[in-house]
């Protein structure tokens, strides 16, 4: 019984990051049909942004909360540059046969990394947790599985943002208009919308998503940067179960590669070694069911 | 020596210069021979990985696992475990790169784009916890050392020489990377290499010239891994160990060989070499890890990165492709001269034209039903096609003619009906068995592959026709391939058949658009077919060209090969056809002679639409005011003067001039490929031919022609495009606000009532994602999106498309209701009769000109106009 709580608990934090990553990659797709391979630097470089501004800035005075808004609209602004350096530039082009993109997104990832290492910290940092306690409550233990504040407010959290996401997508002007441009860039803008700011804005929210994430998991994970491989393959992977440019699916692939992740932890004391081959039996399950993924929808092929 | 030999000869010559002299002049120096080692492996390796994605299109990012295994296969399994000479370890790991490669690919290269490249990244992952799984062949994470090198010790390497083992390895590294550069240059000029080519560039056009295009991809992915391997060997050999990576570090050094890849110009034979020698040899960065060189300290990294994406967005070939791009702005092109030995172009069969009613059956269609959702494009239709003709199938737009050649060729199948080419059922044979049997076609959009030459677009027509397995096109050379030296004979005979030797040798996308026309008919006939689909081989041409492929067309049936011509120019039809098949909502409603056909009342209602009479409103403009120019206080909602645009080659508009008047309704009518829809796109600012448009287009006195989309949709003008384009994951109702994006006063939701109002369907179904919607509903939703914008001026792209007769009637109802809404619209439409029924005025477009202008009545009655749809026969007009 223990074993099942505690893959459960696992299953929703790790799965939590997982999704905000893939959400990430989701949203970029949608709009530009890139990757953006960047997504998994963004995460360390968000994580090493609010230890720096946490620790090093406001030594510790400024309480975490404010830290991590700011962290966000930083991280915002970077989605922002990473649009503006890496990938329009490349002006319009057909993202199946001209791969500069892959290349532009790749070396961003690695200036970013790099100028982290060399003006913050090149070595492992932690950062406390954003909830140590709720009021009230500093945790429980459900037979034998620890539970602490800093878990819930990661998977609520990371709920909170996603359930905002979707009513964004759904419910409002900015959303309609985003989905149209998901679908058909070029029919969206006879009705008015400028893609470009679509673009600009899902490269915005899927900064904000990473850094918002690399501060999540430093609890459990800390922040370093061997991490953002890690997230960003596992992301990736994540991303295509759930069908590039979905967001839904990109929620449910982030869990689902989560759980596989927590079974596999309970389940074997080699977790590093079977994970990935569990996650692949997985995604090659779904992919024979559904080729373009859980949520994709079908390419047509126009002849 | 002829140029073109030279230019391929002489980097080869500099590059052996090279690394002998690399060789001796660091033979002393430790650190740059095994440097010179490392670039040694890489170089091949990453030559593996070009092969894969800069010729063959796949992105893998699991390649590094194949090193890592080939390491351990050739250096250690072979030698230690299976007790063979360390020499031996190359061929062992090649082997099993290819085993292991082809295992990998066979799964997962039916999927498309990224899910195959996450697959081969899930693949990385696992290959190394595998190899962490099972200690013995691997041991762990520690790794095994490599226990009997290779022994290097040459006789020429100098005895004395502390470094001597390690110049042994330059050297054997050296041979290895010639070998692999032999092979590919081999390869890439062989009809593997042509095929793997083909398939980056257009898998469509690869399929439809009979390349098995799964097959190929696979044996394309295994020579990789292959290659790979060997590469790890070297490696292994040098270290004297090998450790298997975690699978993270998998994916950043498989990324990595990409990079190198990118950076010298993907699918050049030059650039993995040019890529790895200046990574490791150049600056000395090793990406996102330890640096070799350390001349640049710290900021090596940054620099690193920085450069690769000033190299993408500045020269997204590659060094070695953007300097072929400049080389090839400089120098003249030269002409290829003609093969010594010449052949005939077609093989002869006994003619059976016009033998009449006895002539043999070659294709018989019986039953073929082909449904897109809740469109049926094909029902059940029936087909016979005799020998040694050309038949033509005609009909409007949508009525299903594409679809037909799409079922017979294989591109996409029937769900339903037999199709039977000379007695032999195809059944549900993929498109490149059908090309074996003897079906060829082309493409209403012109699928060359841009990139070949003329004459190799032309051999890998031949495919079907040709047999040199792999291993040969890999390992001999050129001049001895004696297959190769026939099928090039034969592709210029073809070349010249089809009128352009004098470009064999030129880039294919570098023809005017009617020759590109021209070299896919001279691929398709490179098959030997029996029959050859064409599908609208004349649209978007000029008179001059149009008179050219009749005369091709002729001397192909001439050579004894049925062909089925899908036209829309009814002069070429009336010219060519021996007889003619008219086609509407995918079933055959008329069939006969060309004369007959064009008689049918059936036809011409079915073309131009039926005539029921409505009343005709005041015009808005007289006569005399759109006569002038520039008519006194009346200025033009839209006005466009001398407006031309290029598509490709192609001259898409010519100089047309257009005025549309406050309140307005005209319509722009022609047949296909007239430029109707790029009219459309150009005033709208959709067209992505924007930046070849010449002359003014002035909207509420602002010049328009270069402003984006969404700004000229904000100024009030609002386009129904063609193919609908509704957004099909949001609902009926969010399509309709959508619509209504731009708007910010109150009048929305009384605009979306009358929309509901208008096509109550719509309102009924408002929740539905819109792409449930049958394609009627779908259209009704487009218009009702462009009224949801309350525009001051629609423009509404073929309304009727597709639509049962009673719909069309209702379009053209709202249609007048909207005018007398005041709303000014410009409609492009291929039914002329009613279009011209309810329209103030009309201008008819023939190849990108204007031809006739004026009130709507009077074009009804021109002849012209009739001839401008179905040909110069305006005397069997019906009225």
């Amino acid at each position: 019984m223990s074993e099942a709580v505690q893959t459960v608990v696992y299953a929703l934090t790790i799965g939590s990051v997982y999704a905000l990553v893939a959400v990430g990659y989701s949203l970029v797709f949608a709009t530009t049909r890139i990757v953006n391979f960047a997504q998994g630097a963004l995460v360390v470089v968000g994580g090493y942004l609010a230890w720096w501004l946490y620790a090093r800035v406001f030594d510790a005075d400024l309480p975490l909360v404010f830290v991590v808004l700011l962290v966000v609209v930083l991280a915002a602004l970077l989605g922002l540059a990473f649009d503006l350096v890496a990938v329009a530039p490349l002006g319009r082009f057909d993202p199946a046969t001209n791969l500069a993109w892959l290349v532009t997104t790749f070396g961003a990832a690695v200036v970013a990394q790099e100028l982290v290492a060399q003006t913050i910290s090149d070595t492992g940092q932690t950062l406390p947790a954003l909830a140590d306690s709720i009021v009230g409550w500093s945790g429980s233990v459900v037979e034998d599985v620890a539970i602490r504040p800093s878990d819930v407010v990661l998977v609520a959290g990371t709920l909170l943002v996603l359930v905002g996401l979707e009513l964004l997508q759904n419910r409002t002007r900015v959303g309609r208009a985003f989905r149209a441009v998901a679908q058909d860039r070029q029919a969206a803008s006879l009705m008015g919308i400028n893609p470009t700011a679509m673009v600009v804005l899902s490269f915005m929210i899927a900064g904000a998503l990473a850094a918002l994430s690399g501060v999540l998991v430093a609890p459990r994970l800390g922040v370093r940067f061997n991490i953002g491989l890690n997230l960003a393959v596992f992301g990736f992977v994540a991303a295509v179960i759930g069908g590039l440019g979905s967001t839904r699916g990109a929620v449910v692939g982030g869990y689902l590669v989560g759980f596989v992740d927590g079974v596999v932890g309970v389940l074997s004391s080699r977790a590093d070694v079977y994970r990935p081959l569990a996650v692949f039996v997985v995604f090659v399950l779904v992919l024979a069911l559904r080729p373009t993924g859980l949520f994709g929808r079908p390419l047509i092929e126009k002849v | 020596m002829p140029a073109r030999r030279l230019t391929a000869v002489l980097p080869a010559v500099a590059l052996v210069a090279f690394l002998v002299w690399f060789g001796r002049a660091q033979a002393t120096d430790r650190f740059w021979i095994t440097l010179g080692i490392e670039a040694m492996w890489i170089a091949t390796a990453v030559i593996g990985v070009n092969l894969l994605l800069g010729y063959t299109g796949l992105l893998s990012l699991g390649h590094y696992a194949f090193f890592v295994y080939g390491g351990f296969a050739g250096a250690i399994w072979a030698v230690e475990d299976w007790g063979l000479d360390p020499w031996l370890g190359f061929p062992v790991a090649f082997a099993v790169g290819l085993l292991l490669g082809a295992l990998l690919a066979l799964t997962c290269c039916h999927l498309r784009g990224f899910y195959l490249t996450v697959v081969t990244l899930a693949f990385g992952l696992i290959a190394s916890t595998t190899a962490l799984l099972f200690e013995g062949p691997f041991n762990g994470s520690s790794g095994r050392p490599v226990t009997e090198p290779l022994d290097t010790n040459f006789g020429f390497i100098d005895a004395a020489n502390p470094n001597r083992p390690f110049v042994g390895l330059y050297w054997v590294g050296v041979g290895l990377l010639l070998l692999t550069l032999y092979a590919s240059w081999n390869l890439v000029r062989s009809r593997w290499g042509r095929a793997y080519r083909a398939i980056r560039e257009s898998e469509l056009a690869a399929r439809a010239s009979g390349i098995p295009t799964y097959g190929y991809k696979v044996s394309a992915f295994a020579l990789s891994a292959g290659i790979v391997a060997v590469a790890g060997v070297l490696a292994a050999q040098t270290n004297l160990q090998v450790t298997m990576v975690d699978g993270t570090s998998i994916v950043g050094q498989s990324f990595r060989y990409v990079i190198f890849a990118f950076f010298g110009g993907l699918g050049t034979l030059a650039g993995p070499i040019v890529g790895a020698f200046a990574f490791t040899l150049g600056f000395g960065v090793e990406v996102g890890g330890e640096t070799i060189n350390g001349r640049l300290g710290r900021y090596e990294t940054l620099f690193f990165g920085a450069l690769i994406i000033v190299v993408a967005i500045v020269a997204p070939r590659g060094v070695v492709g953007s300097v072929r791009q400049l080389a090839a702005r400089v120098v003249q092109p030269r002409r290829l001269a003609a093969p010594r030995h010449r052949v005939a172009p077609l093989r002869t069969r006994p003619s059976t034209a016009g033998a009449g009613g006895d002539a043999e059956t070659l294709l018989s269609v019986r039953g073929i039903t082909k449904r897109f959702g809740g469109l049926c494009a094909l029902d059940a239709l029936d087909l016979t096609v005799a020998r040694g003709t050309v038949h033509a199938v005609i009909g409007p737009n949508g009525s299903g003619k594409s679809t037909l050649v799409n079922a017979i060729s294989g591109i996409s199948p029937a769900d339903a009906g037999s199709v039977q080419l000379l007695g032999r059922e195809v059944g549900r044979r993929p498109a490149h068995r059908r090309t074996r049997m003897g079906v060829a076609r082309t493409f209403q959009s012109c699928q060359i592959w841009h990139e070949m030459s003329v004459l190799e677009n032309v051999m890998v027509g031949a495919h079907t026709r040709t047999r040199n397995g792999l291993a040969r096109s890999l390992l001999v050379p050129l001049w001895l391939r004696r297959e190769e030296r026939r099928v090039r004979d034969r592709a210029w005979a073809l070349v010249e058949f089809v009128g352009l030797s004098d470009r064999a040798g030129d880039a294919a996308g570098a023809l005017p658009f009617a020759d590109q026309r021209r070299l896919e008919i001279a691929r398709a006939l490179a098959s030997d077919p029996e029959l050859l689909l064409l599908d609208e081989p004349a649209a978007g041409m000029h008179p001059t060209d149009i008179r050219q492929l009749v005369e091709l067309v002729r001397r192909i049936r001439a050579a004894g090969i049925t062909v089925l011509l899908v036209e829309h120019h009814m002069d070429v039809v009336i010219e060519l056809a021996d007889h003619v098949t008219v086609l509407d909502f995918g079933r055959c409603i008329s069939e006969g002679q060309c004369d007959e056909v064009c008689r049918d009342p059936r036809v011409i209602a079915a073309y131009l639409g039926d005539r029921q009479p409505r009343p005709r409103r005041a015009p808005v403009v007289t006569e005399a005011v759109a006569a002038t120019a520039t008519p006194p206080g009346h200025e033009p909602l839209l006005s466009v003067r001398n407006l031309s645009v290029q598509y490709g080659a192609a001259r898409a508009l010519e100089g047309i001039d257009v005025d549309v008047y406050d309140g307005e309704l005209v319509a722009l009518i022609g047949s296909n490929g007239a430029g109707k829809t790029t009219s459309l796109e150009t005033f709208s600012g959709l067209s992505v031919l924007q930046k070849t448009v010449r002359g003014e287009v002035t909207f509420l006195g602002e010049r328009i022609e270069r402003r984006a989309a969404h700004r000229i949709a904000r100024m009030g003008m609002a386009h129904v495009p063609e193919g609908r384009r509704i957004f099909p994951e949001s609902s009926v109702e969010e399509n309709l606000l959508l619509g209504a994006y731009r708007r910010r006063d109150d009048g929305v939701g009384r605009d979306l009532a009358r929309v509901y109002e208008r096509f109550p369907v719509l309102g009924d179904r408002r929740h539905a994602p819109a792409g449930l919607l049958s394609g009627g509903e779908q259209q009704m939703l487009a218009i009702g999106r462009g009224l949801a914008a309350s525009p001051r001026f629609l423009l509404l792209d073929e309304p009727s498309l597709g639509l049962a007769p009673k719909l069309v009637d209702e379009v053209f109802r709202v249609l007048s209701d909207l005018t007398r809404d005041g709303v000014t619209v410009l409609v492009v439409e291929q039914m002329a009769e009613q279009a011209l029924q309810v329209a103030d005025r009309a201008y008819v477009l023939e190849t990108g000109r204007i031809r006739v202008t004026g009130p709507a009545a009077e074009i009804a009655a021109d002849p012209r106009v009739m001839s401008a749809y179905l040909g110069a026969t305006p005397a069997t007009t019906a009225s």
